[in-house]
C-alpha cells in the first residue's frame, strides 16, 4: 500500500467500511512517527535502577551524615545489607524484563532471603521504642523510590508479580535505612521493617492496580 | 502467513525487527496482518461493539509504544494478541461485568471467514454460548479455536503456563459442549 498519507487517506482495506480500523491504524502511524525508534526496556530498566539506587545513595549519605550511623553495628549486617541492594537491582531488572519467569522467581527468593536475614540477623537490642516508629521513618524513605517505580510500570499491562517485585526493590532502601542506623531486636525488626516493607509492596500492586498504564504489554 | 520462516523478509519477526526501527511500511503489513482478527477477538471478548473498537485502537498503540519490549520466543502473534487479551481484561474489569451486553448480530458483519461454519443458527448458538463462558475460558478458546494460536502461543498470550492454557481451554469445550447438548440432540 502507499504509504505518501495513510493518515489522511486510510486504505480502501480499513477505509469507509472499517471506520474503527481506520481510526485505530491512523493513531498508530502517528504515534510510530512521533516515536520512530523502539526504546529498549534495558535502557528503562537501568534508568529506573539508578533512579532507586541514587535514592538509596542519599538516604545512606544523609543518614551518614546525621550521625545516626552505628559503623560497628553495621559491619555486622553487611550480608543484609547486601542483599537487599542486590533486592533493588534484581527486583528492579525482573519487574522490566519482558517474560523472565526464572528472573521473577529469583526475585522473590531474594526478597524472602533479604526478609530472613534482616530479622534474623538482629541481636538482643535496646529496649523501649524509639523516638519516631520506625516503620513510620521507613515507608517516608520508600515514598520516592515507590514513585519512580510506580512511573516506570505505568508502561505495563498491571501483573501481580511485576508490581509487587517492583513493590519489594522500592521497600528495599528503607530497610537499608533501617539496617544501618537501628539495632532493636527480632522482633521490632519484623514488625516494624519487613512489616513496613510489606506495606510498601501492597501500596505499590494496589496503586500500579488501580491506573491505566499508558501500553497494555506484558 | 504468520510466523513464517526465520530468514523470510515477510515473517512476523523480520517484519518486527524492521519496525522496532521505525519502518512504517513494515508496520503496514503486521497492521494488515492482525487488525481484523484482533477486532474479531476484542468483540467476542468483550462483548461491547464500541468498547472493542476503543480496545483495537489502544491495542496498536500499546503495539507500537512497547515494542521495543517484544521478545521473538512465542512470536508476534501472541505477543499481540496477550496485548488485546490485557486491554479487555482490564476494560471488562473497570467496567463491570453488570454491564456486558450481548453480541446479537454484531459479530456478522465484522467476519471475512466466517469462524463458525454450516447452520448459521447453530454458529448463533455457538456464539451464544461462549458469551456464556467466564473470561479466562473465553479468551483461551477464542485464541486457540477461533484464531488457531497454539498452546504455546495461547500460553505466552494469556501470561501463564502451557498447562494452565490447555486446562483452560479444556474447561471452555467442556462448558460448551454443555451448552451445546441441545444442538447435537435436537
Amino acid at each position: 500500500m502507499s504509504t505518501d498519507d495513510p493518515i489522511g487517506t486510510p486504505s480502501t482495506r480499513r477505509g469507509t467500511a472499517r471506520p474503527a480500523q481506520a481510526r485505530a491504524h491512523a493513531a498508530a502511524l502517528a504515534e510510530l512517527r512521533r516515536q520512530p525508534r523502539a526504546v529498549s526496556w534495558r535502557r528503562n530498566a537501568a534508568r529506573t535502577l539508578l533512579l532507586v539506587l541514587a535514592t538509596t545513595g542519599l538516604v545512606v549519605g544523609a543518614a551518614v551524615g546525621s550521625s545516626i550511623v552505628d559503623f560497628a553495628w553495621s559491619k555486622q549486617r553487611l550480608l543484609s545489607l547486601g542483599l537487599l541492594v542486590a533486592l533493588q537491582a534484581l527486583g528492579v531488572v525482573a519487574a522490566i524484563a519482558p517474560g523472565r519467569r526464572v528472573l521473577r522467581w529469583a526475585a522473590a527468593i531474594l526478597a524472602a532471603l533479604a526478609a530472613g536475614a534482616v530479622v534474623i540477623g538482629r541481636g538482643a537490642g535496646p529496649l523501649g521504642p524509639p523516638a519516631i516508629p520506625c516503620w513510620v521513618v521507613h515507608v517516608a524513605i520508600d515514598l520516592i523510590p515507590l514513585s519512580v517505580v510506580l512511573f516506570a510500570l505505568r508502561r505495563f499491562a498491571w501483573s501481580l508479580a511485576r508490581s509487587a517485585l517492583a513493590g519489594a526493590a522500592a521497600a528495599a532502601t528503607g530497610a537499608l535505612a533501617g539496617e544501618l542506623s537501628c539495632s532493636r531486636g527480632p522482633a521490632h525488626a519484623l514488625i516494624q521493617h519487613v512489616g513496613a516493607g510489606l506495606l510498601i509492596v501492597a501500596a505499590c500492586v494496589l496503586l500500579s492496580r488501580m491506573r491505566r498504564p499508558e501500553t497494555f504489554a506484558s | 502467513m504468520h510466523p513464517g520462516k526465520v530468514n523470510d523478509p515477510d515473517s512476523d519477526d523480520a517484519l518486527m525487527t524492521r519496525f522496532c526501527g521505525g519502518d512504517e511500511a513494515a508496520f503496514e503489513v503486521l497492521y494488515d496482518r492482525y487488525a481484523l482478527q484482533l477486532e474479531i477477538f476484542l468483540r467476542r471478548l468483550v462483548r461491547d461493539r464500541s468498547l472493542a473498537e476503543d480496545l483495537l485502537q489502544t491495542t496498536f498503540l500499546s503495539f507500537v509504544r512497547a515494542r521495543g519490549r517484544y521478545v521473538p520466543t512465542a512470536g508476534v502473534r501472541a505477543w499481540i494478541f496477550s496485548i488485546a487479551a490485557n486491554a479487555g481484561r482490564d476494560a471488562l474489569r473497570r467496567r463491570g461485568v453488570r454491564r456486558e451486553e450481548p453480541l446479537g448480530t454484531e459479530i456478522d458483519d465484522l467476519s471475512a471467514e466466517p469462524p463458525v461454519e454450516g447452520d448459521p443458527k447453530v454458529a448463533q448458538a455457538v456464539e451464544a454460548a461462549l458469551q456464556q463462558l467466564p473470561v479466562q475460558q473465553r479468551e483461551a478458546v477464542l485464541l486457540h479455536q477461533m484464531h488457531g494460536l497454539t498452546f504455546p502461543e495461547v500460553a505466552s498470550a494469556l501470561g501463564t503456563t502451557v498447562g494452565a492454557a490447555k486446562v483452560r481451554a479444556h474447561r471452555g469445550y467442556q462448558r460448551l459442549k454443555f451448552l451445546l447438548a441441545p444442538w447435537e440432540n435436537p
